[in-house]
Parts: C-alpha cells; structure tokens; sequence
C-alpha cells in the first residue's frame, strides 16, 4: 500500500515511515496539514496517517480538505491523545483508526489493517 | 473516560471496603444474619456504588469538556468556549479556559486586519507605481489595474491558491514597471519600431523583474513580470521559453494583458469589440497563450458578460 504520513515531529515521520517501510508499505511525508493536502491530491495514498496537532492545519481540518477534494482513503490519526478525547472533536467520525501515540510496529500493523478493511 | 474509570474504581474501593468488610465480619462472627442486617449492607454497597459513579462523572465531564476546548484551539479554533458547570475549581478552570479563548480569538481577528490594513497599503502604493508608468502611455491609462483583476480571475477559475491569486495581483499591477526605462518617444510611437527601438522595448519584462526582485514580499510577481512576453510556441522574449516552461502565473498575466490590449486603444490599432476580439483570442490560443489559460479567460469574459447583461441578478 501507499501510504500518506502527516506528522510535524521530523522524528516520528522518521520513526513512523522506517516502521511502515519495514511493513513493506511505500510511503510519502508531508511536515503539516497543508503539505498533506496537497500531497494526497497529487500522490493519490491508500491510507492516510495523519497527526492530530500540526501548525497551520491539523490532521482533522486536512482530513476535511481532502474529502472534500475527493480523496477517499482511510484515515488513522496519530495522536498523542488519548482514544476518547479525540473521538469527541468535530470531524473525527471520518477517520477510521485512532492510533495513539507511542507507535509500536504491531499497533501500527494493526491500525493499518483496521482501516484498510473500512475501505 | 480513562479518567472515569480510575475514579470510579478509586471510590468505588474507598466507599463499598469497609461496608464489604462489615458483612464479612459480621457473617463469620453471627452465623446466623437476619435479613434486614443484610439488606442494609446491600443498601450501603448500592448508594456507595451510584454516589462513586456521581463523583466520578462531575470530576471527569467538566475535565473532558476543558480538554476537548483546549484541543479545539489547538486546531486553531480561537473563541470555543466550554460550559461552566459549578461554582468550584473545577468552574474557575472553564471560566479561565473560556476567557483565554476569547482573548485568542480576539488577537487572532486583530492579527488578521493588520495584515489586511498591510496588503492593502502595500497595494495601493503599488498602484500608484504603476500609474506612474500608465502616465507615460496615453494608450494604457488604467491597463496595468484591469490586467491584473483580470488575470486575478483567471487564476480562480483556475482553482488556484490564494497566495498565487495574490501573486497574479501584483504581478498583473506590476507587468510593465520595465517600461520605466523605454524612453516615452517608442512607447507612443505609431510607427514601426525600428530594430534598434524594438530592442529597447524588449528589455522591459527583465528591467521589471530586477526592479521588483529585491521586495520579499513581491517575490511570487517577479516570474511573472519577467515571463509576460514569453509566447507558448516558444516565439516570445526574453527567455524564449515554451510551454510549460513559462511560470503558469507569468502564461495568465500574458493572456490577460493581450486581452486588455485587443481591446482598449493602442498607437498602433483601434480597440476591437469583445465580439471581433474573440476569435482574434481563439487564433492565439496554442500558439502565443496556453489553451487551458485562454479557456479560463473565455470561461471568465462569459461570466463577465452574463453579469453585465442582467445586473440585477448579480
Ligand atoms: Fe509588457
């Protein structure tokens, strides 16, 4: 699979698309929400992984971009917080996985498996 | 909810222990319990049982509703205000919350109008540099304003970004600040420019984009100043550029400038109606102007002309 990773910690993006690269998905990062949109239209990703908390647009508000841009892949949000209290903010009934952060490479598996079957 | 269940669990412990304990003790000690001892430990494990749940809910709901704000503003949505539930700790947190949020989106709006007071002043001293250069052309007073609203358009119908619109906008403002150089005699010219004249006109989108190259924030006008003569076969000045080559905004600047051309009076033609101009337009459509660029612009004079016909439904 192709996957979008969002995250504004160049650390995670390193840690986060090492871990997916040995899963053996292909990936491609974006350093905020903006960068996420234009590169979901451009790049066409299977899944979207995108952090919750980035400047200039969160993973939400690029989520909602995208949709609205016709982009259908499944979305996990990265997030340091935890399940409940993202699921409780406006537009997080499109995202299909919430994978809290730290990402091990099995959660990450398995969220990825989860959403892709929501597809 | 995490929060919930640890407080739950914590007094749910602390209250129903020792009622537990009671019983137990009192079993072991009288073997024999009369029904009503026993329903008066059920009773006390029940009311501990909803009381924890109570506590737990009111520490924990006005909690999540703080953090769901605070996670909202974090997102950028300033002036989210959360509900003040009690006259505790607990409500002076949301009275606080809410107060930074207002003072967030306050600033926010503040932020935002000085920008707009900045782009705005910015674009007028612009409009006066370019009048300027209008002034030394009898033939183009006004053409340097209706270009770049012109190319403005286009870039919309375009779908593209603000900050490309707004560079269409300075760039359309600016196209021939170069001309600033051309001395006034061959601009207003009738004639044919001799080869030695045509070569001085020629430095006008270079001389332009060198004037404006050094203000930050004009950077995204400079390509297309420097390119808004380049021709989509390749034919045009000064970097002879083709296709694709040419910067997109410097392709909409040119289109737009060569409308506003055909039709506005020039010392070497009348102008032309909009209807003769057309297929003028559609003749240089792939050979001087992009095609997707000169749809746009048909796309544009359509919805301009329609508006023009019935004003009162605009
Ligand atoms: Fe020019």
């Amino acid at each position: 699979m192709k996957v979008l990773l969002a995250d504004d910690d160049g650390l995670i993006r390193a840690l986060v698309s090492d871990l997916l690269a040995e899963l053996g998905h292909a990936v491609v990062v974006a350093a905020d929400g903006v960068e996420a949109v234009a590169l979901s239209a451009r790049e066409r990703p299977d899944v979207l992984v995108l952090d919750l908390l980035m400047p200039r647009l969160s993973g939400l508000d690029a989520l909602r971009a995208m949709r609205a841009a016709g982009v259908a892949a499944p979305a996990v949000l990265l997030t340091a917080i935890t399940d409940g209290s993202a699921r409780a903010l406006e537009g997080a009934e499109e995202v299909a996985v919430v994978l809290e952060k730290p990402v091990s490479r099995r959660t990450l598996a398995r969220a990825l498996a989860r959403a892709a079957a929501t597809a | 909810m995490r929060l919930q269940r640890t407080l739950l669990l914590l007094v749910a412990c602390a209250a129903g222990a020792p009622a537990a304990l009671v019983v137990g003790l009192l079993a072991r000690g009288h073997a024999q319990l009369d029904s009503a001892s026993v329903a008066a430990a059920a009773g006390a494990l029940a009311v501990a049982a909803a009381l924890s749940a109570l506590v737990a809910r009111s520490i924990t709901r006005p909690i999540a509703e703080c953090v769901r704000g605070a996670l909202e503003i974090a997102r950028g949505r300033f002036g989210r205000e959360v509900p003040v539930r009690a006259r505790n700790e607990l409500g002076d947190l949301a009275l606080g919350f809410n107060h930074m949020s207002r003072e967030l989106a306050r600033y926010d709006a503040e932020n935002r109008r000085l920008i707009h007071d900045l782009e705005a002043g910015y674009l007028d001293t612009l409009r006066s540099l370019a009048s300027a250069i209008d002034a030394k052309d009898p033939y183009t007073r006004g053409h340097s304003e209706r270009v770049a609203e012109l190319a403005a358009e286009i870039g919309r119908e375009l779908g593209l970004p603000r900050e490309t619109v707004a560079a269409l906008v300075y760039g359309g403002i600016l196209h021939d600040i170069g001309k600033i150089g051309v001395p006034d005699a061959i601009l207003a010219k009738r004639a044919a420019l001799t080869p030695e004249e045509r070569a001085l006109v020629e430095v006008h989108p270079g001389t332009g984009a060198e004037i404006v190259a050094g203000v930050e924030f004009l950077r995204g006008a400079v390509p297309a100043i420097r390119g808004h003569h380049e021709r989509w076969d390749g034919d045009g000045y000064p970097d002879r550029l083709r296709g694709e080559e040419i910067p997109l905004v410097a392709r909409i600047v040119n289109a737009a400038d060569t409308w506003d051309a055909c039709t506005t009076n020039r010392p070497y033609q009348a102008a032309l109606a909009e209807g003769d101009a057309l297929p003028l337009l559609a003749e240089l459509r792939g050979t001087q102007i992009d095609p997707a660029v000169h749809d746009a612009l048909v796309a544009v004079l359509r919805r301009r002309a329609a508006a023009a016909r019935a004003p009162s439904a605009a």
